[in-house]
């Protein structure tokens, strides 16, 4: 039997906080496929747009003490707000995206990543995300 | 889990309407479910899904510790151990389907 997930010891039901920090990774992962041209697809292309609204929502009311943030906490809540319009922009490709834009996403993801994954290598899984 | 396998999923809020949509001959290639269910668990759901699709790939997940155990005798083909991050969703797509 394959095994995922957490180690024994650190096993537990999953908090609103482990949810809203799942998502805001899937986020980042679905805006980095885009940028690098990864094929989108119907199913793809509705979960990033659920994904980026389902973020919008939980950032909004989230106590985000747990992250134990280095900056504002309403500056970081902005910054989320902000990447998850900047991906439903991307994803629905309804929008011109030129290189001031693509740095601007780049960017904020950094900044983004830095305070809520700072050990974390946030890797594209490229044999999954080019099967279109 | 649509992003990370780019198919669609179908979701239930119980075991036994997992059942009812698999029996009834909806396509299923993979079950992802947890082991506490109202209705039908995991378990029960699985031993009904490996009479149906004895080949087809059944993951069970929880956050109780003991269930680990109990998912490898009843047979289960992966255990997703909560919490759990996205990553291993996309490996579980890469393992079970792409590969």
């Amino acid at each position: 039997m394959k095994r995922f997930g957490s180690t024994h010891q650190k096993m537990h039901e999953m908090d609103e906080n482990e949810i809203f920090l799942m998502h805001l990774h899937l986020l980042i992962v679905i805006i980095k496929a885009a940028l690098k041209g990864y094929p989108g697809g119907e199913h793809r292309k509705a979960a990033a747009l659920n994904t980026a609204g389902t973020v919008h929502k939980l950032i909004s009311n989230l106590d985000l003490s747990f992250l134990g943030l280095k900056t504002s906490s309403h500056l970081f809540r902005e910054r989320v707000k902000l990447l998850s319009v900047m991906a439903a922009a991307i994803v629905s490709e309804d929008y011109p995206l030129g290189i001031h834009r693509r740095e601007a996403v780049r960017d904020n993801i950094e900044i983004i990543t830095e305070y809520a994954f700072p050990d974390k290598n946030l890797e594209l899984f490229h044999e999954v995300l080019r099967v279109a | 889990m649509t992003y990370c396998v780019n198919r669609e999923v179908k979701s239930f809020d119980n075991g036994r309407l997992a059942w009812e949509y698999i029996n009834a001959g909806g396509e299923v290639d993979i079950v992802i479910s947890d082991v506490d269910m109202p209705e039908m668990d995991g378990f029960e759901l699985m031993d009904k899904f490996r009479e149906k699709y004895p080949d087809k790939a059944f993951i069970i997940m929880s956050g109780v510790s003991d269930n680990e155990r109990k998912s490898q005798i009843a047979g289960a083909d992966a255990f997703l151990a909560k919490p759990f991050e996205i990553t291993d969703l996309f490996r579980i797509v890469q393992e079970f389907v792409v590969d």
